[in-house]
């Protein structure tokens, strides 16, 4: 190999020896301890970002599909589905729609009040939310239809 | 001396599996030039740098606590973090690639750029999606954590300079081959061989490539080519990268892949295109080349071994 910097022969050769054995065995360490994480956490599937199971678009998509939509239900009847902002951070708040029903009455309140806020919408003008499941088919041509809806759950913010 | 014919097979798969395994030991740990690290630690953190700057943090703070979820390593902070604190941790944060770029203190620098990054993100993601946008960035720059970058005036080939960029890139490697085996591991070749691509297609086109969209999903061979092509480019990844001549290559087939996927569905994997880029164009240079020419004065060397 060549040694850097120092012409002081021997005494550096060793020491250089010793800087490469020290190196290599950090170099084992921090490349196999990364890589037998990475396959560990796929393997058990954990998401504990940043730590991932890496799936990405792993499932099957066919024709059929189904959404959670929270539906707004003003005093005199009116339904305003919820369209929450456009930014990812907002946007991706929508994921914790499948976990609502399995919350206290409090968090779900709470969390529903949080969601009429963030789409503009005064908690004060709702009688109730509703979180509907809509089930999607589509054929050849791409454009669905709506086969089921049901609503799992009701909320009054 | 012989061996029977009984134990001659796993004998043979033994030392062929230890002779594999010592390659690979060989190859991680030899030596290699002062900026080839440089390059790819320079690289990765202007990556960093990159997306700490363009993204605008402080829309964690417009996210209400209740809706913030915890299932990241930023889970233990309560609630949802100051937009102060948000602003405070990019320019933390890039300040720390700044140093890395001034090769003042890049070691520290880089690790304070990563934390920031990791952070931000952590925080970004909190909201109930696992987001995999800046995830390749992050891991493929944890083995350079532990990396000692070159000094001014420092040169020469070394171990200490050889194992990061390796690192790096195996652990690249190991993240697209891992995308690819958990397609494989939930829908088998089905996902290939299926309309899996044609409703990906219809149901997650943008506005912008709608008709293109709607032209690969009305001819099942041109889905399913895309389909297949992406899986096998995520399956080889570990050949492809493995080679240096092919390193190039790979990057160029990823920047297709991603740019196809943006263009068609609009999900953003800009920070995976140049995480690969960063440190596979580097690696696919012949050792004694380096990316970039720079004016270096000539270091007093000597040869050890």
């Amino acid at each position: 190999m060549v040694a850097t910097r120092t012409g002081d022969g021997r005494a550096a050769a060793v020491g250089d020896e010793r800087d490469d054995a020290h190196e290599s065995r950090i170099a084992r360490r921090v490349t196999i301890g990364t890589i037998v994480v990475l396959l560990l956490v796929a393997l058990v599937q954990l998401e504990l970002w940043p730590l991932t199971a890496f799936r990405l678009f792993s499932t099957v998509r066919t024709g059929d599909s189904a959404g959670l939509q929270l539906v707004a239900i003003a005093p005199d009847g009116t339904q305003q589905p919820l369209r929450l902002p456009g930014d990812q951070v907002l946007s991706t708040t929508g994921h914790q729609y499948p976990d609502l029903p399995h919350e206290s009455a409090a968090v779900q309140r709470a969390k529903v009040r949080a969601w009429l806020v963030a789409c503009g919408i005064d908690p004060a003008d709702v009688a109730k939310v509703e979180l509907v499941r809509t089930s999607r088919s589509a054929h050849a041509s791409g454009t669905p239809q709506v086969t089921a809806t049901k609503v799992l759950l009701e909320v009054t913010p | 001396m012989s061996a029977s014919p009984q134990v001659a097979g796993p004998v043979t798969r033994r030392g062929a599996a230890r002779r594999l395994v010592d390659r690979a030991d060989a190859a991680l740990t030899a030596p290699g030039p002062w900026y080839r690290l440089l390059e790819v630690h320079t690289l990765v953190a202007l990556v960093i740098g990159l997306r700490l700057a363009v993204r605008d943090w402080t829309r964690i703070a417009d996210r209400p606590a209740i809706l913030t979820q915890h299932w990241t390593v930023v889970g233990w902070y309560p609630g949802a973090p100051p937009a102060w604190l948000l602003v405070t941790l990019q320019v933390v944060g890039l300040l720390g690639v700044v140093l890395v770029l001034a090769r003042y203190r890049g070691r520290v620098g880089f690790v304070v750029a990563w934390v920031a990054y990791v952070t931000l993100c952590a925080w970004w993601g909190s909201s109930g999606k696992v987001m995999h946008n800046d995830v390749l960035t992050v891991t493929v720059a944890f083995p350079l954590l532990f990396s000692r970058p070159p000094a001014r005036g420092e040169t020469g080939s070394s171990v200490r300079f050889g194992w990061p960029p390796r690192a790096a890139l195996a652990v690249l490697a190991t993240v697209y081959l891992l995308t690819g085996l958990q397609k494989l591991r939930h829908s088998g070749l089905h996902w290939v061989f299926s309309d899996n691509m044609t409703w990906i297609l219809r149901q997650g086109a943008v506005d912008r490539a709608g008709d293109l969209a709607a032209f690969v999903a009305d001819h099942p061979w041109l889905a399913q080519g895309l389909a297949g092509g992406a899986l096998a480019l995520e399956l080889t990844a570990p050949v492809w990268l493995a080679i240096r001549q092919t390193r190039w290559l790979f990057a160029v087939a990823a920047l297709i892949m991603h740019t196809s996927i943006w263009w068609l569905l609009g999900i953003d994997y800009s920070a995976w295109v140049l995480t690969v880029a960063a440190v596979a164009i580097p690696m696919s240079l012949r050792p004694d080349r380096r990316l970039l020419r720079t004016r270096v004065a000539a270091p007093v060397t000597v040869t050890a071994t």
